[in-house]
């Protein structure tokens, strides 16, 4: 597998960050670049123009839906989805209203991220 | 469907009532057809959905009481929305609700444990006499909590009715949730639960109480409250989680007699679960 994309992970928790990097591991996403915060992902976003971005809502400071609007403001076709342990229908209009691809909801499951990944990136759907 | 369509459905969830049918095909009720048929029916005379569906023998009365009586369904109401506006048909609707159930559920060993256990009926026998044992919302976070617990960490978990009630020398993460309610949440252990429940959440080598297991315990609380307010959503209570926090003794923390208190039994001990109301500072 070509591991031709770049991927931007953004979780307070660093135990999901080390989750999603395993899966990660099995897509064709070669690099990922990891922020703590919203602050730092809105850093790394304009850094870096990752492929696709995984951000969770609750942060501390920052929440990740103003980082996704600050990354959207600065590039309209960023590719974020949120992701979160509580998709509520409130965080699901606020993530998409400010402009997220998609909405997945923790724990992730293996499949349900290899399969976004490859919607997202690559076009495939089921 | 466009990101517009579905934000424009889901901004209008507080505007619409149930509709019968709608509801009659996500119980399994009636069919798709019949629904429509019945829809079909209601243009032609003017009588109730309920009325022209007993008639046909598609729903009983007690199905209709049951439906009439249960409580607001956010997906249900959310697909009614987009069956309206033309977005689903009734076939697709149902297919897309059995779509969420099976991701929601999981088919997995931890689901089959909680399938297994009468988790609710264990959870009302503990909260007996506990400030909260009356209220709806308490029972509903008790039951997720514990279902969270068999579902991630250990199938094999139980409440353990016979703790002695010594938690707040612990170390403890509390998470807070504010919005139509404000909630504490807390969960208290010695280090060896913690790092075990670590372990078996994340399946990395975890072997001491480091910044990892941190980490991991603090996500699972994340993780067990966030399926809280989720349901909670589905009934139309808004809450939203505040980051959890790591504290090294549940005593530096200002909280009263919590509304309910799980001892749950794990592999290495006793994890203990609080639900206070208020916002713990």
């Amino acid at each position: 597998m070509e591991k031709k994309y770049t991927a931007l992970l953004c979780d307070d928790s660093a135990v999901v960050r080390k989750m999603l990097r395993h899966i990660l591991n099995e897509s064709p996403v070669g690099t990922v670049f990891e922020a703590i915060d919203g602050n730092q992902a809105v850093e790394l976003y304009r850094q870096h123009r990752p492929d696709i971005v995984f951000m969770d809502i609750v942060m501390p400071g920052k929440t990740g839906i103003q980082a996704l609007s600050e990354i959207r403001a600065h590039d309209p076709s960023a590719r974020v989805i949120m992701a979160s342990s509580t998709g509520t229908s409130k965080n699901l209009k606020s993530a998409i209203d400010s402009g997220a691809v998609d909405f997945i909801q923790k724990p992730f499951e293996r499949e349900a991220v290899l399969k976004l990944i490859r919607r997202i990136l690559e076009g495939e759907w089921e | 469907m466009t990101p517009s369509a579905l934000s424009s459905a889901l901004g209008r969830l507080g505007e619409v009532r149930p509709l019968i049918g709608m509801l009659a095909l996500a119980q399994g009720y009636m069919s798709p057809d019949q629904v429509v048929e019945i829809n079909e029916a209601q243009k032609k005379v003017d009588r109730r959905f309920g009325e022209l569906a007993i008639e046909k023998g598609y729903l009983s009365v007690d199905q209709l009481e049951s439906i009439i009586s249960a409580q607001k369904n956010e997906h249900v109401l959310l697909g009614q929305i987009l069956v309206q506006d033309g977005i689903l048909s009734h076939d697709g609707f149902l297919l897309v609700l059995e779509k969420y159930r099976k991701s929601a559920g999981l088919s997995e060993e931890g689901y089959e444990a909680v399938k297994a256990n009468d988790v609710e009926g264990v959870v009302s026998s503990i909260l007996v006499g506990q400030p909260g044992a009356g209220k709806a919302a308490v029972r509903s976070w008790a039951t997720v909590f514990m279902r969270s617990v068999i579902r991630f960490i250990d199938p094999g978990a139980a409440i353990d009715p016979l703790a002695e009630e010594q938690y707040k020398h612990l170390r403890g993460f509390v998470q807070r949730m504010k919005g139509d309610h404000r909630v504490t949440v807390f969960i208290a252990a010695e280090d060896d639960v913690f790092v075990d429940l670590a372990r078996r959440f994340t399946n990395f080598e975890i072997d001491s109480f480091d910044e990892m297991a941190s980490a991991a315990v603090g996500e699972f609380l994340n993780l067990a409250n966030g399926l809280f307010t989720v349901n909670c959503s589905d009934e139309g209570i808004e809450l939203d989680m505040q980051p959890q926090e790591h504290v090294e003794s549940i005593s530096s923390l200002p909280l009263g007699r919590p509304d309910a208190l799980l001892p749950l039994l794990l592999p290495k001990g006793i994890l203990w679960a609080g639900f206070c109301p208020g916002i713990a500072r």
